[in-house]
C-alpha cells in the first residue's frame, strides 16, 4: 500500500507523458505486479488528460481531406494480430495443463519483466533520440503489450484450437490451428537445402481428403522459423498435417513425397 | 456540437478492425473535427494540422485490429495519437530552430476563441479557474504558457489540477 501511495503522486506526470524514465519504469513494474486499483486510477487520469482538448470548438477539415485519407489508407496495411504459439496437451486434462502452463509463463514473465524493461528503456531511448521525440514518450507500448497478452490468453483458451506435432528425417515442426482466428501457425526447424525445382508444401489431411494449406518459401525451408497461413473452415478433430516435397513449377493437386508427418 | 457517441465509435473501430473502409470514412466524419481543432490549436499551422489529422486516423486504421476496450474510448485514443504526432512535429520544428506561431505563446484571444466553455468538458475545466485551465492546456498542447497568467507551472500544481479535473468530469 505504501508503494501505491508513493507511486500515485507520479501518476499525473505519467499520464501527461512528462514522467522521468525511472519513474515510468517504477510505475510499469508496479502495474506489472497486477495492482488493479492503481491501473484504474492511472487509466482515469490518462483519459482526463486526453479529454482536455475536447473542450475546444470542433473545426472541420477542408473538403478534399477525406478523399486524401482514403488514398493514404489504401497504402497502409493494418497491423496483424500476432498468433501465439503455445503447446497445450490434447488429452482430457488439457485445460488444467494449459492453466498451469499459463501460470508458469506469467511467473516467468514477471521475473524477467525488470530485465526486459531495462532493455525496453534502452530501445526507447535510442528511438527517442532517433525521432527527436524527447520528452514525449509513447505510453501505448505498455497497453499494446497487455493487449497482446490478452489476445494470447483468448486464443489459447479456445477449446477448438489444436496443436499438431510433425516429425521426420530428424526434423521437427509444430502446427497451431486457431479456427476462431482463421489462422494456422507453423513453427519448424530448418529442413536443409532444397533440391532443384522443388519446394515444401504443407497439407491438412482428414481421412482420405488432403487439403493444401500453403507453400513454404525457400528461405523458410532453409532457415526454419514461424509462418502463418490462412485457415479456411474448421478442421476436424482427427485432422493430421504433413509436409511434402513437390515440384515448384505449379501448385500440386495432391501430396507428393512426404518429409514430415 | 456534441461529442460523438462512444458506442458508435466503438462499433466503427471494430468494423475497421476487419478492414471495413466504409467504417473508416464514418469515423473520419465523427472524429476529425475534434482532432483537427486540437492540432490547429497545438501547431497553429493549418497545413500541418490537416496532414496530422489524416495521419492520426490512418494510425487508428492501422492499429484497429489491436484495439481493445482497454485502450480507452476511441475519441480519447484519437486524441492521444494526435498529441503524439503533434509533439513530434513540434520537436522537429524546434530542433530545426524554425520560428513560427507554434514556438510562441498563444495570444489570449486565440486561446479564448478556440474554447467551447458551454461544453461538458469546457465546464469541467472552468471549475479549475483560468490559471488551472491554462496549465492543463499548456501541458496537453506542449506550448509555452502565457507569462501573464502562468509562469513555469510547478509539477506539484499540475497533479492536483489533473485530479480535480478528473473529479469534475466524473461529477459532471
Amino acid at each position: 500500500m505504501d508503494r501505491c501511495r508513493d507511486l500515485k503522486a507520479l501518476f499525473p506526470s505519467y499520464a501527461a507523458e512528462t514522467a522521468s524514465r525511472s519513474d515510468q519504469l517504477r510505475i510499469q513494474l508496479h502495474l506489472g505486479d497486477g495492482c488493479a486499483a492503481c491501473a484504474v486510477e492511472l487509466e482515469r487520469l490518462m483519459e482526463a488528460f486526453h479529454a482536455i482538448p475536447l473542450s475546444l470548438k470542433p473545426v472541420p477539415t477542408t473538403a478534399g481531406s477525406r478523399d486524401k485519407l482514403i488514398d493514404e489508407v489504401q497504402q497502409t496495411s493494418q497491423e496483424p494480430l500476432d498468433v501465439p504459439v503455445l503447446y497445450p496437451e490434447t488429452d482430457t486434462n488439457r485445460l488444467w495443463k494449459v492453466l498451469v502452463g499459463l501460470s508458469a509463463i506469467a511467473v516467468i514473465a514477471v521475473a524477467f519483466w525488470g530485465r526486459s524493461q531495462t532493455e525496453e528503456v534502452t530501445r526507447l531511448q535510442s528511438e527517442v533520440e532517433r525521432t527527436g521525440m524527447m520528452g514525449t514518450v509513447d505510453t501505448r507500448s505498455l497497453e499494446r503489450q497487455v493487449l497482446e497478452l490478452r489476445t494470447t490468453l483468448r486464443t489459447t483458451a479456445n477449446p477448438r484450437a489444436q496443436l499438431i506435432d510433425l516429425s521426420g528425417n530428424g526434423r521437427a515442426a509444430r502446427l497451431f490451428l486457431d479456427p476462431a482466428g482463421g489462422v494456422a501457425t507453423l513453427s519448424a526447424e530448418p529442413f536443409g537445402e532444397l533440391p532443384d525445382g522443388k519446394l515444401h508444401h504443407i497439407w491438412l489431411v482428414e481421412g482420405t481428403d488432403a487439403r493444401l494449406l500453403g507453400r513454404l518459401p525457400p528461405g523458410f525451408s532453409q532457415r526454419g522459423g514461424q509462418l502463418r497461413f490462412q485457415l479456411l473452415g474448421e478442421p476436424k478433430e482427427n485432422v493430421v498435417a504433413i509436409i511434402t516435397l513437390d515440384p515448384s513449377s505449379e501448385l500440386p493437386n495432391a501430396p507428393g513425397q512426404v518429409v514430415l508427418k | 456540437m456534441k461529442l460523438p457517441d462512444n458506442d458508435t465509435l466503438v462499433t466503427l473501430v471494430e468494423r475497421m478492425a476487419i478492414g471495413d473502409a466504409d467504417a473508416l470514412g464514418e469515423l473520419w466524419d465523427q472524429v476529425s473535427p475534434w482532432v483537427h481543432a486540437a492540432l490547429l490549436r497545438m501547431l497553429r499551422d493549418e497545413q500541418a494540422a490537416e496532414l496530422l489529422t489524416r495521419r492520426t486516423v490512418v494510425e487508428m486504421w492501422r492499429l484497429a485490429p489491436m484495439w481493445d476496450h482497454h485502450v480507452g474510448r476511441p475519441l480519447l485514443w484519437a486524441m492521444a495519437n494526435a498529441r503524439s504526432l503533434g509533439s513530434q512535429w513540434l520537436s522537429e520544428r524546434r530542433r530545426g530552430h524554425q520560428e513560427g506561431p507554434a514556438t510562441a505563446v498563444p495570444s489570449k484571444e486565440l486561446v479564448l476563441d478556440a474554447r467551447e466553455p458551454a461544453s461538458q468538458i469546457g465546464a469541467a475545466l472552468a471549475t479549475l479557474g483560468e490559471v488551472g485551465h491554462d496549465i492543463l492546456e499548456a501541458a496537453w498542447f506542449s506550448h509555452p504558457v502565457a507569462p501573464e497568467t502562468v509562469r513555469n507551472p510547478a509539477p506539484e500544481s499540475f497533479g492536483p489540477l489533473l485530479r480535480d479535473f478528473n473529479r469534475a468530469l466524473i461529477g459532471g
